[in-house]
């Protein structure tokens, strides 16, 4: 009895001391980790170098200078390309800027046939670390007008034009981040350029071309990422505007966005759209970029009133230039 | 023969009793440990939290050997939104864009450095309504509405409208109140600390004002521990005690704090 006694008397001298721990509570996980890796890395996305668009002009300037890679497909690369450029497919793109010392050029410039799939991979390749990653602005559609009827058939109105809103729709409530990686096994910065490069890999894919917009009211999350002066003239029914650079940032209402839902996006041009789906993508949303933007939905309206900066927005036929191109391999 | 072994051991042992000094030991263990530094002002951006460590006893401080510059950390926010926190200097973590704090939000602090992780939790106090402040006595009284989860001390200054400056201001608050402390109209009376005489002067009578702060609660415990381990000068007392921060975990100390601050100025009695 007093040798039970002795051992109880000692586990609880042994409790005492035991106390002074307190339990911390770990919150962390894999989305916080790479939610700030891709902030420690510029911030890109929320920075005002998305979503890096480079004009024609410039380019033809320094075609000796600035590399030019070609992401459309053989045929449409044979059918006619700027003078130098490389065609290389998406799944090549990252190992061949890898191994062709791309970071030594002034510039690296993509180049697609309308600027949506090259803003793409120009944002996963900011995000990858490649600083000197451009888009050219409209893709070829602006450097001849060989190649512009991709864009010129779709700027136009929607038919439903006339059921669009002027209201501000509230945000959605705050929610989890979405879980990206099942846990950490390794370096972060290793585990997100893994990531980057499957995106890269993988392609423009996640996309939506026409819109039947009840549907996407009342099953996808529509996001009018752009300038308060867009949203303002008429947006589609439920359409939630978010700031570009400023509204996606971690301290304002990135976590507003539905984890668990379809993301759409549009701007004004479906440029930056393009690389702002990038972005949530590799965070883990199911993001989709809704191409050519408010080109294809106000057309009318936002080339109406056009100010110096939203010109700089907006598909102009009168703009497309006459640069030469060559054809063949 | 016998007699000069007999000096010699004597001698020996004179000697080695003359060298038997007694020295006291005084055996003071280092045990580094995580310092984390952060007042979070209500209605205003966030101003960053301060990582560093502590440095042997003797060591001259030193910022660039105290500043801890590969912590892990992020702020929750009302337990969902995450904001990862960005090293930027001296110790000094950021988020990546401005953060505004805002009243009635509570900041929780996630950290990790070197296999350790701490914690803390704070209430960003709400606005405070002060009403009736009234210099008597060579003090500020004044009266205020006070909320959960809130304590409550205040300060004179006097300010320059004029010149736009403030002329002088309380080093301390006179004490730190909770709202357990209430009369019976409901709220809760504050007092500053006493003013000088150079001030309550009639060239600065219409100057003098009363800020009035809000801390969260923790603060209350830290405010009435804050002075132990400091060196105890009066040999009748001890200052031993710990102090009681409010950021735990692994080896670290130090004051994850909400507040809020209000000011108006006094009125003669």
């Amino acid at each position: 009895m007093k040798k039970k006694f002795y051992i109880f008397f000692v586990l609880a001298v042994l409790c005492g001391c035991l106390t002074d721990d307190i339990n911390v509570p770990l919150e962390f996980n894999s989305s916080f980790d790479l939610l700030k890796y891709l902030e420690e890395q510029g911030d890109y996305i929320n920075s005002r170098e998305a979503p890096s668009l480079i004009e024609a002009a410039e380019v033809y300037m320094n075609l000796s200078h600035y590399l030019i890679i070609d992401v459309r497909s053989n045929e449409e690369f044979i059918n006619g390309h700027i003078q130098g450029a490389r065609n290389v497919t998406n799944k090549e793109l990252l190992s061949f800027l890898l191994t062709n010392n791309a970071v030594s050029y002034q510039k690296v410039v993509l180049v697609s046939a309308d600027g949506q799939e090259s803003a793409f991979y120009t944002c996963l390749l900011r995000l990858y670390g490649f600083n000197n990653i451009f888009t050219l602005k409209f893709g070829m559609a602006y450097w001849n007008r060989s190649f512009s009827q991709i864009w010129l058939k779709k700027i136009k109105d929607s038919p439903l034009k006339m059921n669009y809103s002027f209201d501000n729709i509230p945000k959605g409530q705050l929610q989890e981040l979405p879980q990206v990686f099942e846990q950490i096994n390794g370096n972060i910065e290793d585990l997100a350029k893994e990531r980057i490069a499957f995106f890269i890999s993988r392609g423009f894919i996640d996309t939506m071309n026409n819109i039947n917009e009840a549907e996407v009211g009342s099953t996808m999350y529509f996001v009018c990422y752009s300038l308060r002066n867009l949203y303002e003239q008429g947006h589609p029914p439920n359409a939630v505007f978010y700031l570009e650079s400023e509204d996606l940032k971690s301290t304002k209402d990135l976590q507003t966005l539905p984890a668990g839902r379809e993301i759409l996006i549009y701007d004004y041009n479906g440029q930056l759209s393009a690389s702002v789906t990038a972005y949530l993508q590799v965070l883990g949303y199911n993001a989709k970029s809704f191409l050519y933007g408010a080109c294809q939905l106000i057309y009318g309206t936002v080339t109406g009133d056009l100010d110096s900066r939203t010109r700089s927005f907006i598909f102009l036929p009168e703009e497309i230039n006459n640069f030469p191109y060559v054809k063949g391999n | 023969m016998k007699n000069s072994l007999a000096a010699v051991i004597f001698s020996i042992i004179l000697l080695h009793g003359c060298e038997n000094v007694d020295v006291v030991q005084t055996k003071i263990e280092y045990k580094e440990k995580i310092v984390v530094s952060a007042e979070l002002v209500s209605e205003s951006l966030f101003s960053g939290v301060t990582f560093t460590r502590t440095l042997p006893i003797g060591e001259r401080y030193d910022i660039k050997k105290a500043e801890i510059v590969n912590v892990d950390s992020y702020l929750r926010i009302n337990f969902i939104r995450i904001v990862p926190l960005h090293y930027q200097a001296d110790g000094v973590y950021k988020p990546a864009s401005n953060l505004m704090v805002n009243p009635g939000d509570i900041f929780e602090l996630f950290g990790k450095v070197n296999g350790k992780a701490f914690y803390s939790k704070t209430l960003i106090p709400g606005k405070i309504s002060i009403s009736n402040a009234v210099l008597e006595a060579g003090y500020i009284r004044a009266s205020i509405i006070p909320k959960e989860g809130e304590v409550y001390g205040c300060k004179w200054f006097v300010y320059s409208s004029a010149a736009k400056e403030t002329i002088a201001v309380a080093d301390e608050f006179f004490s730190i109140i909770e709202p357990s402390e209430l009369n019976t109209s409901g709220s809760l009376t504050v007092r500053t600390s006493q003013i000088p005489d150079l001030y309550l002067s009639a060239v600065y009578l219409d100057m003098i004002n009363i800020q009035v702060c809000a801390f969260d609660k923790a603060y209350m415990n830290y405010y009435l521990t804050r002075s132990n381990q400091n060196v105890v000068n009066n040999p009748f007392t001890q200052g031993g005690e710990e102090i009681v921060w409010n950021v735990y975990g692994d080896d670290a100390i130090g004051m994850f704090i909400g507040m809020g601050k209000s000011t108006i100025k006094a009125v003669r009695q």
